[in-house]
Parts: structure tokens; sequence; C-alpha cells
């Protein structure tokens, strides 16, 4: 073959080569390595310049603006300026790339990398030419135009050189050369033995070369602290959290210190170090409570990079117990709780994993409750297990506002909703309470009718009687479950008292026409118990003559434990 | 349990046979090639490379930016390998050539031959070596000097234009205040790569440079100083080009806090009174809160922010700023720690009745050595400057005295460096105080000058700190 015809060849072939590279490049901007799609593209790339480099030598690029030239001839160009590899490549300061032969699959692979992420090096200070030099890259040469290494600014190089020569060619001036030699001269004091002190304490015995003579354990040592310098991450947060216990005065340095220790939560949650989180969270929690960092500052360090994602992986390390993994992750996010409020309620709402919404609801339930103003919007969710959890919370702040959120939750459509506004209310001793509670003794189901009649005989007046008695002398009152009797002549005997006694005693008496059923008149009797005065027992004592066996032991029951609750026995 | 050898057994694997090459090579420069030494090492050389040559069909051992690498791998040094690492690649410069390749099919003799040819290679141009070999009848061993690194487009960075472009970054930054302007960073890992690069060329190359001191600009030349000689020491304990990248980085940034500190405080030319120090020793936090700015967690970051922070912390943890939950220092910190003592200490200061020597500065360390610096470190640093380190005035034997320019090569002892003569017979001659005539060196230490008490002198000869247009006018 001519040397013309093996020159074209050779130039096509880089060309292709060209061709390739562009597209593995084009396939690892799209796609993480691991894509088959980018591996394919790589893979191509290298499988058609290793025969050329081993055929033909070395491959030597000129980079400009738009093209890749090979021999002063073009052999790539892209329509598109910004997504070409030859600007990408002269942008940077590239002018020349060469590839050697002896490359391998490791080596174009980062380089392909360098080049498909160089447009989000400068995001963080980097660039194409710091990326290739980290790599290091045996095989893959290239001539830079370095702005920054006085390309374009001889002058000022000149200048700086001028400077220095000037200094040096000044301070040898002072040696007055011509002196004769080893001492005599002020000019050559001899400042090596004599230790006169009058040096910051530096002067003192001279060295010998035994002082420096590395020992093993010297070499041991110096190759465990190279080893030892993988964990940047652990060496970088313990200076923050250093840093983090000198008090600054300064809001702006407050918020650098929070952003950079949020860098390294997220690092430490995605690692699920648990090791690292405690750290940070101990110390945090002491900074703040030493008043070393203001109020608030756990929560900007904690607050935006603790996802519901991320703490789902670390709730679900809890009850996985290796080496009790789980019960410290338990126990880190019981400290964090309070600088994670917002993201625990997400979960709460969010996670379909119901054992990640128990936890979270845990969490939230533990000692100091959740402030009210976050659970307001999650009491309008549209799901009901929200707005019940939300209810279960909220109960815990004891806000004398609360009663009036739960108010349009009594006509919540799902009952179990109705349950927990019912013993929520329960726990707030007030007249807003007892009044709601009243109203949900007509409520449709039963259950929450119950739970009503209970809480409301703790906490309603007799004010409340009318209630209680318009729903016992309802006409389908005595159908009802014997449980919702039985509460209902409760409430109506504890609220009532005396007053009671005359309908009590109506309802458990046998009548020769239209006795009452039987559950009724049980609760009736036990019911009187409840009224715990004189005349209440009378009637109970009647009650326990009665001919029928069971309204007879009722009756004893209730008188006992009348009198029982009389003598404080029971409450 | 799986039979693949673990990558911490193929690593000391190959760090055996460069080991096993450099004591081949330094053996048969004096033994024949029948003698037993030679054959004992050949040998040991010819089990290295055996199990390579059988699994692969050749061993291809390269030298790319001061790295060994072994068939592509690259074979990391360690302190107590440096000596003999050092040497196969001052070889492999000499002999202009980036790899030698052993192929499978090599006899024992072969190898013995080529060891032979090598060996009395001296100085040779790029291609003469193996225009030996293959002249030798060694078929089976090539050189490889198609050279990464050497070819013919490399840019051209010298240690001055590196030194000044530092000197230029240091004078930037210092007149910025508090923060740093958005490519400043990104600036400085560029200048910093050129200091590692010209390093990792030639260990020492900056060195002389690094006591051209002028206390009016010491900020500026302090930061570049401290850069060098902490990547000088990370170099001597085996670190990668990436890391060395990010200790130099760290090294030069590490007083960023001075920028926030009060200027008059900064500037005082005397000795700082109790109030002045309270506000000096906030640079390190200052510095801390500056770099931080940047937000963002790569390791290069992360450690310039740690170097910062650490560097006026002692090795005992005392020192300042004080701290509560911290075990020990970091290496980096560690490292420039002593980079900035020793920078400190032989910058002479007009308020000091007695500037150290760079000597007394070498000593100063020692007598610190494990409660204000690293013992390791410290005696590294001696391997690295010697006890007199370029910069210290001597007086020598036979009525001479100079400065030194260059510390011992690795291997030499540490106390007979390179000195440019300024007094006696051959002022500006090098001489080096390892030389011997007749088992008697030529010249000895006599004692250390102090010239008017600048403590250090410029190591640099003038004449190397020319402009281009200067030297074409020359």
């Amino acid at each position: 073959m001519s040397s013309a015809s093996t020159r074209a060849s050779e130039r096509e072939s880089v060309r292709r080569i060209c061709g390739r590279l562009h597209q593995a490049y084009r396939g690892l901007r799209l796609y993480p390595s691991d894509h088959p799609t980018a591996r394919h593209t790589l893979t191509d790339f290298f499988e058609v310049l290793t025969p050329h480099l081993e055929e033909y030598g070395p491959i030597v690029l000129r980079v400009t603006e738009d093209e890749l030239l090979f021999e002063d001839e073009g052999v790539y160009t892209h329509a598109e300026p910004r997504g070409s590899l030859a600007f990408l490549l002269f942008r940077d300061g590239m002018r020349f790339l060469t590839l050697h032969p002896g490359i391998d699959e490791r080596e174009t692979e980062a380089f392909v990398d360098c080049v498909a992420h160089a447009d989000q090096l400068a995001a963080i200070e980097y660039d194409l030419l710091t990326a290739l030099w980290e790599q290091d890259l045996q095989h893959i040469e290239y001539e830079v135009v370095d702005p920054f290494l006085g390309a374009g600014g001889e002058e000022l190089r000149d200048t700086a050189l001028n400077d220095l020569r000037e200094t040096v060619v000044r301070r040898l001036s002072e040696l007055s050369p011509g002196v004769g030699g080893g001492g005599g001269s002020a000019a050559w004091d001899s400042g090596g033995s004599g230790g006169s002190g009058e040096s910051d304490g530096v002067r003192g015995e001279a060295l010998t070369a035994e002082s420096a003579a590395l020992t093993q354990a010297d070499l041991d040592r110096s190759e465990w602290a190279v080893e030892g310098l993988a964990d940047t991450l652990g060496d970088f947060c313990v200076v923050l959290l250093e840093i983090g216990g000198i008090p600054s005065g300064d809001p702006k340095a407050d918020a650098t210190l929070a952003g950079s220790l949020a860098l390294v939560v997220e690092r430490y949650l995605d690692e699920l170090n648990v090791d690292g989180l405690e750290l940070v969270v101990d110390r945090v929690a002491a900074l703040e409570a030493g008043g070393r960092r203001p109020p608030e500052f756990a929560a900007q360090v904690f607050g935006n990079v603790a996802t519901t994602d991320r703490l789902a992986r670390l709730i679900a390390l809890v009850g996985q117990s290796p080496l009790g993994q789980g019960d410290r992750a338990e126990a880190l996010l019981g400290k964090m709780r309070d600088w994670i409020l917002p993201t625990l309620l997400e979960m709460l709402a969010e996670s379909s994993d119901k054992s990640v919404r128990k936890t979270a609801l845990v969490l939230l339930d533990s000692e100091g409750g959740v402030p009210l103003v976050h659970l307001w919007p999650l009491m309008e969710d549209s799901r009901w297990y929200v707005v019940r959890n939300a209810v279960g919370l909220a109960t815990r702040s004891g806000d004398p506002a609360l009663p009036d959120h739960l108010e349009p939750l009594l006509k919540h459509p799902d009952a179990r909703v109705r349950r927990e506004v019912i013993r929520s209310l329960d726990t707030t001793d007030s007249q807003r309470s007892a009044g709601l509670l009243a109203r949900a003794l007509a409520d449709s189901d039963v259950s929450v009718r119950v739970l009503a009649a209970h809480a409301l005989s703790r906490h309603g007046s007799r004010s409340h009687v009318g209630a209680v008695r318009a729903q016992i002398e309802s006409r389908d009152f005595q159908t009802r479950p014997s449980e919702e009797i039985a509460a209902f002549l409760a409430a109506y005997a504890v609220l009532g008292a005396d007053a009671t006694l005359e309908m009590l005693n109506k309802l458990w008496r046998r009548r020769l026409l239209g006795t009452k059923p039987l559950p009724l008149r049980l609760g009736a009797i036990q019911a009187l118990g409840l009224v715990g005065s004189p005349s209440a027992r009378e009637a109970l004592e009647q009650a326990a003559k009665s001919g029928e066996a069971q309204i007879r032991r009722a009756a004893a029951r209730a008188l006992a434990e009348s009198r029982a609750r009389t003598r404080g026995e029971i409450a | 349990m799986s039979l693949e050898p673990s990558a911490g057994s193929v690593v000391k694997e190959r760090q055996s046979l460069v080991m096993s090459l450099a004591s081949a090579l330094r053996t048969a420069a004096y033994y024949a090639a029948g003698n037993a030494v030679m054959q004992e090492t050949c040998s040991a050389l010819g089990s290295a490379l055996g199990p390579l040559l059988e699994g692969e069909g050749y061993v291809r051992v390269g030298v790319h930016s001061h790295t060994v690498y072994v068939n592509n791998s690259r074979v990391p040094f360690t302190v107590s390998t440096y000596g003999r690492f050092n040497y196969l690649v001052q070889q492999f410069e000499a002999w202009s050539i980036s790899g030698l390749v052993f192929h499978s099919g090599m006899t024992q003799q072969e190898l013995m031959d080529a060891l032979g040819i090598l060996a009395a290679a001296g100085q040779v141009e790029a291609g003469e070596l193996a225009n030996a070999l293959r002249d030798g009848g060694v078929e089976h061993v090539t050189a490889d000097f198609t050279v990464p690194g050497q070819g013919r487009h490399s840019a051209v960075v010298t240690p001055i234009v590196a030194y000044t472009a530092a000197m230029q970054l240091g004078a930037d930054l210092g007149e910025g205040t508090g923060g740093f302007q958005a490519g400043t960073i990104r600036r400085a890992r560029h200048v910093t790569q050129a200091v590692v690069d010209q390093i990792l060329r030639d260990p020492t190359s900056l060195l002389a440079l690094t006591t051209v001191k002028d206390f009016d600009r010491y900020l500026v030349l302090h930061s570049t100083n401290v850069a060098v000689l902490a990547t000088l020491l990370g170099q001597r304990l085996g670190l990668d080009k990436a890391r060395l990248g990010e200790l130099c980085l760290a090294g030069f940034l590490h007083d960023a806090g001075k920028l926030g500190v009060d200027p008059d405080v900064l500037h005082k030319p005397g000795a700082l009174d109790p109030k002045e120090w309270e506000e000096m020793r906030r640079h390190p936090v200052l510095a801390a809160y500056t770099l931080l700015g940047n937000q963002r967690l790569n390791s290069s970051d992360m450690r310039t922010v740690v170097v910062a922070f650490e560097h006026h912390l002692n090795y005992d943890l005392s020192g300042y700023p004080t701290v509560e939950l911290k075990s020990k220092m970091t290496l980096f910190g560690s490292i420039v720690a002593i980079a900035d003592c020793f920078d400190a200490l032989t910058t002479a200061r007009v308020y000091r009745k007695v500037n150290p020597t760079p000597a007394e500065a070498v000593a100063h360390l020692v007598r610190h050595r494990g409660t204000q610096f690293d013992p390791t470190l410290v005696k590294l640093f001696i391997d690295v400057m010697g006890i007199y380190p370029p910069g210290t005035v001597l007086a020598l034997t036979g009525r001479e005295a100079g400065v030194v320019c260059r510390p011992p090569v690795a291997g030499s002892p540490v106390d007979r460096p390179k000195v440019r003569l300024v007094v006696g017979r051959e002022p500006g001659k090098v001489v080096d105080l390892t030389e011997q005539v007749n088992g008697e060196h030529v010249r000895n230490v006599v004692a250390v000058l102090n010239p008017a008490n600048r403590g250090q002198m410029p190591a640099v000869d003038p004449a190397s700190l020319v402009t281009d247009a200067k030297a074409d006018e020359l």
C-alpha cells in the first residue's frame, strides 16, 4: 500500500475513533456509567481505539473551538457547539490531545467520564483539566493553554521573576562576598552552636545525622498514617463540631457552619453511619443546650437533609439489631425528633409502610408533643388515618384551643376519626369539651356514642343530663347494645345523682305489663350504684331482695361497690 | 473461600517486583554477569517476574509522573521502599525511557545480559537504550521510549513558572477581603497542581525558591513555601498525585483566615500583646469559615478546611484553637504544621535579636517532636531537607563558605548537602559534600553561620531567575 493511502486509511480510522468517542461521551452524559447503553458505547470506543494504536502508534489530535484535527485535517466536528467534544476540550484550555498505545479500558472510561461531566464541574470550582490531572492517566497526554500559569500573562510573570531576582541579589549582597572564610567577621557570625537563647528559644544544640534515623516503628507509623487518610469525612466532621464549640456571634457564620454540617449529616444518613450520626447529634444538642450555638441551629443542620426517604432507611434499622445498631438508631431518632418534626409528620402522612408510620407516630408522640401549628393541616387531610394520627398527637399538646379544632371533626365521615376525637376530648377537662361530648351522644356510630357517654360522665355536669336523658328516652334506646345502655345509664346517674333515682328505679323494677329488657334493668341497677347516695343504696337494698336471681346478684354487687366507693376503697 | 489473590496481596507482589528490579539494577552496576551475587539477584528478579509473565505474557514496569506502574497498575511506594523506587525513577529518567518491558520466553541469561546493558548505560538519549539491548542480543527485554508525559506537545511549565504563578495567586488573594471570588479555588487548584508536577518531576526543584525570603512579602511567599514544603514531605511519605494535589492546596490556603484578622495586628512589626494575640489566634477558625463558604463535600475541600483549622494545633493537641473532641491531629494537619513552623522560623524578623538558621529551625522541630510535632514526620522532614536545609550558610574546611542549595540526594548522609560556594577560591561553584578523594571527604562542615543575622539566605542562583527576554539578551 502506498504511503498516501496508508495515511488516508489512518486518518479514516482516527475519524471513526473520534465518532465512537463522541458516542461514548454522549452515553455517559445521558446514562449512569453502569447503564448497558453507556457500557456499550465505552466498549465500542475502546475496541476501535486499541487496534489503531497498535497499528499506527499514538494519535495526536489538535483541538480547536469546533473541530478535532489530525495532521491538520478535520476528523471530528459537531453541529451543536454545546454538545461538541472539541468545544468542551477547547473551552477548558486543551489544545492538543495525545492517546498513546498501552491505554487500558479504565483509562478510556475515566477520560470519557471526565469529559462527559465537565459541565457540572464548574459549580464545584473544578474543571476538566483538574479532573484529568487528578486521574493521572498514563496514556493520555494533553497540552493546555493555562491562563493561571502565566499563559498570556508573560509580563506579569516577568515582573514577579524580576522581583524574585532582585530580592535574591539584595539578600546575597548582605553576605559581603570576599570576606575571608570561616569567622572573624560580624557578617559571618557562627550560629550553629553555642545556644545564646536569644532567638525566641529556637537556638540549641546542633543536630546529628543519628537524630534523624528512621526506625522500623517510624516506618510502620508513617504507613498507617497514610492508610488512615481514607476517613476524610470523619476528620472534617470533627473539625466542624470543634468549630461549633467556638461561639461565632455571627448569624452568617452560624448558617455557614450549619450548612456544612448538614452536608455531613446527609452523607452519614445515606451511608447509615450510626457512629457518625451519634457524634453529630450529641454534640449539636450539647452546643445548643449550652448556648454556644443559637436555638434552631440543630434544626438547620438536620431539618433539610433528614428527608423522608433517608429517615425511612434509618427507621428500617430499628428492629434489626446487628451489634445493637437497631437500638442505637432508635435512640438517635428520639434525640433528633425535635429537629425533624416536619419530616416525621410527612412520613406519618405519606409513608406507605405501616411500620414506618408507626415508628414515626411513636417518635412524635413521645415527651414534648408536637406543636399544634404543624398538625392543623393534617387534620384536613383526606385520609382518615392521617387525621386520626394528627388528632392523637394534638391531644398531648394540652392546648386550650384544641376543642375548637376538633369540633368539625365530629362530623368526619370515618368513625375511627370521630372515636379519636372523643378520646382527645376526654383528656381535656373543659366545658367546651363536655359540650362537644354531649353532642357526640347522638353520633350515628355506637362505639362513638359509648365513648362519648363514658367521657361525658367524667367531664360533664348537671347541664348535660338533659342530653343523656334524651337518648335514654329515645324510642330505640332499649334495643341498643347492652354496653351502650350501661354507658348511658351510668352517665345519667353520675351527672344527675339523686334526681335520676326515680327513673332508674322505674327501669329495673318488674312490671306486670311491659317489663323492660334485662340489659336495661341491669344497667339501671349498676347506675344506681354510681349515684352513691343513701337513697340510691336503699333502692339497691330493695333490688337485692328481688326474686329474680340476676337482679339480686347485680344489686348486691352494685351495693358492695357503692359502699366501697364511699369508704374510698375504689375510685 | 476465594482463590483469587486479594488486592492487597497483588499490590505487595508488585511492590516486591519493583524492589527486585531496583536491587538487580544496583547490583548489576557493581558485579559482573557471572558473579554469584549477581546470579542470586537475577534469579530473585526472575522469580518476581514469573507469575505475571505466565499470566499476562509480558511485564511492563513503567514510570509516569514519578510514579511506578506494573502493567498499567500504579504501584504505591511507602516510606520504607522510597529509596529503591526513587532510584528506579531516576534511572528511567537517565535512560530517557518510560518503561521496561519483559516478555515471556525470556531466559535467565538474557535477563542477566539485559541488566548488564542497563547498568552500563549511564545517561543516554531516548532510543539509544533500545538499540543497545537489541545490539546486545536481548530480544525479550525492550525499552519503551514512546513516552507519555514526554511527548512533543507537553506544556512547558518550569519550576519558576509554577512558583511565580503561586506567588501571584498569593498576592491576589492577599488583596481580597475575607471570602474568595468565584474561580479563585479553581485557579488555586491549577497553580498547586503545577507545583505538584514540578515536585514529582524533581522533588527538590522548588526547594531553593522557598529560601527567597522577603519579610515585606511574607504572607505572599509563606503560602507558597508552605505548600511546597508540605508537598515535599507528602511525596516522601508516598502519597499519590491526587492526594499531593490536595495537600499542596491545603498548604497554600492554610493561612486564608489571616485575611480576616485586623490588619494592624497582622502587619505589626513587633511582638504582639495578649489582646493582639487573641485576635491573631482567630485565624484558623476564620480560615475554616472562609473555606466552608463553598458548601460542598469533596475530599480536597474538606482537607483544606481541616488543615486550616489544625495548623496551629500541636501534636499533643495543645496549641490553638482549643479542641474538645479531637483525639489526634490529621496527617495533613501535622505535615502543614511542620512546614508552617519551619518557614516562619526561617523568615528573618526585624524584632528578633537573633534569627535562627535553617539548621536551628530543624533542631527546633526535633526538640519539640512528640509534643508540638509528629516525631516521625520530623524525621522524614530531615530526610528530605537534610540537617543543613537549603539556605543554610556553612563554613567549610579549606577556608571556604557557601549556601546550601540542594539537600542531600535520597539515600545520602543527611549532613552532606550540595553547597554553592560564596567565599573561597571558586565562588559560584556548586560542590557536593559527599564528594570523596581516596576515601576522604573533600570538604567538611566546620560551622553553621548566621551572617548579618538573617538566619536563612537565598539558595537559588540569581542567574536562574531570568525572563525569557533577558535570557535572549544574554
